[in-house]
């Protein structure tokens, strides 16, 4: 069997199961943890209907850091936002992704042009090695980064480079470049149930209880 | 004073005569069991963005990593990891997240305890919206149980419990830097009720 049939056929499908159960695995297994609730009485003025929309409030004002952190957040906050809409415009937006998406679940959408993509590979790749300096600079990050960090930074990095690479005919055969950044996506997708990458779910019930619990005690959102 | 030193030279205090082994199944027994759905999910959603450490006092005035406010939860991550989590069963069969031992937690008392006064400055700067401050609440009571909170609150505890308030008899003076038997007297609490320093009352 060719490495890009390997990759295109059993990789991909162990890659894709693993995903689908670990992902699910791991949001019913938090789930099904009881909610202790807040124990306390809301501040006077609080309704509880209101706390269940303050979660959602929660989650959209974490967006942007509160005025007094502005300054201190705004490196993080930026190079994030870059790095992630980056990573969004290139799988949702190249071609030959919103092709691999048809035959997977039947639904398709216009592409961008392949050259502003390429740009913003190039623009993701700058932004993760910016990311990943800042970790090893950083004396607090660093202190708190686990193996779970650096190789979540791995998996992230290595398709949007293999992809680069293939696009150009870098470095190799075409078909074994295409290879290559299939199963670096094959790797993201089974490592991504187990590590930090599974904060594409759960940031939105983190803000949301904080959101919740911030309303029950009477302060602002 | 039961002050004393880890091996590595942090001090701490300790209540009771328990054995190290049972201090640490203590901890996490309370730690464990107070655990819920919100609490779980905070654990779960650190991405490691160290930027809690530029909203905490103390790290901010002092630029000593260790105050990082979510390195101040490292054993009950841990503990979380190995006994609650959705992959505990995992961390536990490959040792992925090593048992918590007596000596982190006695190390981890001056964060827990001395380096948060929960402000919630650094729930507040969270992009994950992990309410941080209220973990540091839910570790203390694990360390409570575990018999290991600063003398100065267990003293308050004992008060509390023998006279239904911590600011009753000579404790304020106590811990205005009375020395301890200036106040209760050599030979201890003049108040049987209260207890020995050391006993976690119960």
């Amino acid at each position: 069997m060719e490495l890009l049939e390997f990759a295109r056929g059993p990789a991909m499908n162990v890659a894709m199961t693993v995903f689908i159960f670990g992902v699910v695995w791991r949001l019913v297994a938090l789930l099904a943890l009881p909610y202790r609730g807040i124990k306390s009485r809301p501040r006077e003025g609080v309704i509880p209907e209101g706390e269940i929309s303050s979660g959602f409030k929660g989650v959209v004002r974490r967006m942007w850091p509160y005025p007094t952190f502005v300054k201190a957040a705004l490196f993080s906050t930026v190079n994030g936002y870059v790095f992630h809409i980056g990573l969004a415009i290139i799988v949702f937006g190249f071609g030959p992704h919103i092709l691999f998406f048809k035959n997977l679940i039947g639904l398709s959408w216009g592409n961008l042009p392949n050259n502003l993509v390429y740009a913003v590979g190039v623009l993701t790749v700058g932004s993760l090695v910016a990311a990943l300096v800042h970790r090893l600079v950083d004396l607090p990050k660093r202190l708190i980064s686990t193996f779970n960090d650096y190789f979540s930074w791995l998996v992230t990095f290595a398709p949007v480079v293999t992809g680069l690479l293939a696009s150009a005919h870098l470095g190799a055969r075409y078909e074994t470049l295409l290879a290559v950044h299939i199963l670096s996506i094959a790797l993201f997708l089974i490592w991504f149930p187990f590590g930090k990458l599974m904060h594409s779910f759960l940031f939105a019930f983190s803000r949301g209880v904080t959101g919740i619990r911030m309303k029950h005690r009477g302060a602002q959102i | 004073m039961t002050a004393q030193k880890t091996r590595t030279g942090v001090s701490f205090d300790a209540q009771g005569d328990l054995s190290d082994d049972q201090r640490v199944i203590n901890a996490m027994h309370a730690f464990v069991k107070d655990f819920g759905l919100s609490a779980a999910v905070h654990m779960e959603s650190c991405v490691h963005c160290g930027l809690c450490a530029k909203a905490c006092h103390f790290h901010v005035m002092t630029k000593d990593p260790k105050y990082t406010p979510i390195n101040k939860l490292k054993p009950f991550k841990k503990a979380y990891q190995r006994h609650v989590g959705p992959f505990s069963l995992f961390y536990r069969f490959f040792n992925l997240a090593p048992a918590v031992t007596t000596e982190e937690l006695k190390e981890w008392q001056e964060l827990i305890f001395d380096s948060c006064n929960m402000c919630g400055r650094c729930t507040l700067i969270c992009p994950m919206g992990i309410d941080i401050a209220e973990l540091v609440k839910e570790a203390r009571h694990g360390m409570f149980a575990a018999g290991l909170i600063p003398e100065r609150l267990a003293l308050m505890d004992r008060t509390t419990r023998a006279w239904g308030s911590p600011a009753k008899g000579g404790t304020p003076r106590h811990v205005c830097g009375w020395s301890y038997s200036r106040t209760v007297g050599a030979d201890g609490p003049h108040d049987p009720r209260l207890g020995q320093p050391g006993d976690t009352g119960g």
